[in-house]
């Protein structure tokens, strides 16, 4: 009778099917929730004022986020956005009137017209800015017509408290 | 002689998957590094926009009545701006830098304002800010009107 050895027997290792599909996993997780690409041209170095009511914005399509910085060494705050794909510097004058040609009421006004009514206006102001310099964007942005305006914060406590 | 040993086996095993593994961790690496992440911001909307003192921003409609107006004054604590906090007064408001003080007087007004039939939506908080007041003031009183439930909040410029 022919006898018939055992195969001998050969380790196989780590079996790295069941690590593949975690990772196919973890890959199409990322993949829909991460944000690549997707710029507003916010300002990150821009110190938001802080709040607890402030909500989040389903869609920022029809929006334009407005970079605010304090000037310190004048009444006209610093303006930058994000218009048409190119980052532009943008003006307001402090001898504001009304009617009066200003280059960031004319960007505004384009862009309004443009998106229409759901036109949403993000302003990302220096939280330690006064007033005064603020106000120059405000009074543009009613000359513009614009109808939303969302102040931009971050989430956290009073900043009196 | 030759002597022959058993027979050798060979077993399938398949396509080598540890190749597959690196690239897949590489585009994990990737994917997780060029995501924003952290840092998520929120937002306070508004309708309303500034308001040129004296006067409502636009023309009324045939019928329309004007909004009932809350006016609350918003100003620094120290003019010198070298300490923190703010001041507010308004209406029946004595000059208090407590944003819970601020709150109530706001539920206080509001309440009223509903017992004498007015609603939420026909309200028209109007901040007035004195030049130089921080911005992340004016946030905290914004934030005190919608906590007392306005729907309306607006600010008012000297212009």
């Amino acid at each position: 009778m022919k006898r018939r050895r055992m195969p001998d027997m050969h380790e196989s290792g780590v079996n790295v099917t069941p690590l593949i599909d975690i990772v196919m996993v973890l890959i199409v997780f990322f993949m829909l929730v991460a944000k690549i690409g997707v710029s507003r041209g916010e300002d990150a170095d821009i110190p938001l004022p802080s709040a607890i009511l402030g909500k989040s914005m389903d869609s920022l399509s029809n929006t334009l986020t407005l970079n605010v910085h304090w000037n310190r060494n004048g009444d006209e705050p610093v303006l930058d956005a994000l218009v048409e794909g190119n980052k532009r510097e943008l003006h307001v004058s402090k001898q504001y009137s009304s009617g009066s040609d200003q280059e960031l009421a004319r960007v505004l006004t384009d862009w309004r017209k443009a998106q229409g009514d759901k036109a949403n206006l993000i302003i990302r102001a220096d939280q330690d800015m006064p007033y005064r310099q603020l106000e120059l964007v405000l009074l543009a942005a009613a000359q513009a017509e614009v109808g939303n305006i969302s102040y931009e914060t971050r989430q956290g406590d009073s900043s009196t408290q | 002689m030759k002597i022959s040993g058993a027979k050798k086996v060979h077993y399938e095993s398949g396509p080598n998957m540890t190749p597959l593994v690196d690239v897949v961790m590489v585009i994990l690496i990737f994917l997780m590094l060029a995501g924003n992440f952290g840092g998520e911001t929120t937002f306070l909307m508004s309708k309303q926009g500034i308001k040129k003192s004296g006067g409502i921003g636009r023309p009324l409609k045939p019928g329309e009545v004007p909004d009932t107006p809350l006016e609350v004054r918003v100003a620094n604590l120290d003019p010198t701006g070298n300490n923190p906090g703010f001041v507010a007064t308004g209406t029946g408001l004595r000059p208090t830098h407590d944003i819970e003080a601020v709150k109530s007087w706001f539920a206080g007004k509001r309440a009223a304002y509903n017992k004498a039939g007015t609603a939420n939506d026909k309200i028209l908080v109007t901040l007035s800010p004195s030049r130089d007041v921080k911005y992340k003031y004016l946030i905290d009183v914004y934030q005190a009107a919608m906590q007392a439930g306005y729907e309306k909040i607006a600010f008012t410029t000297s212009h």
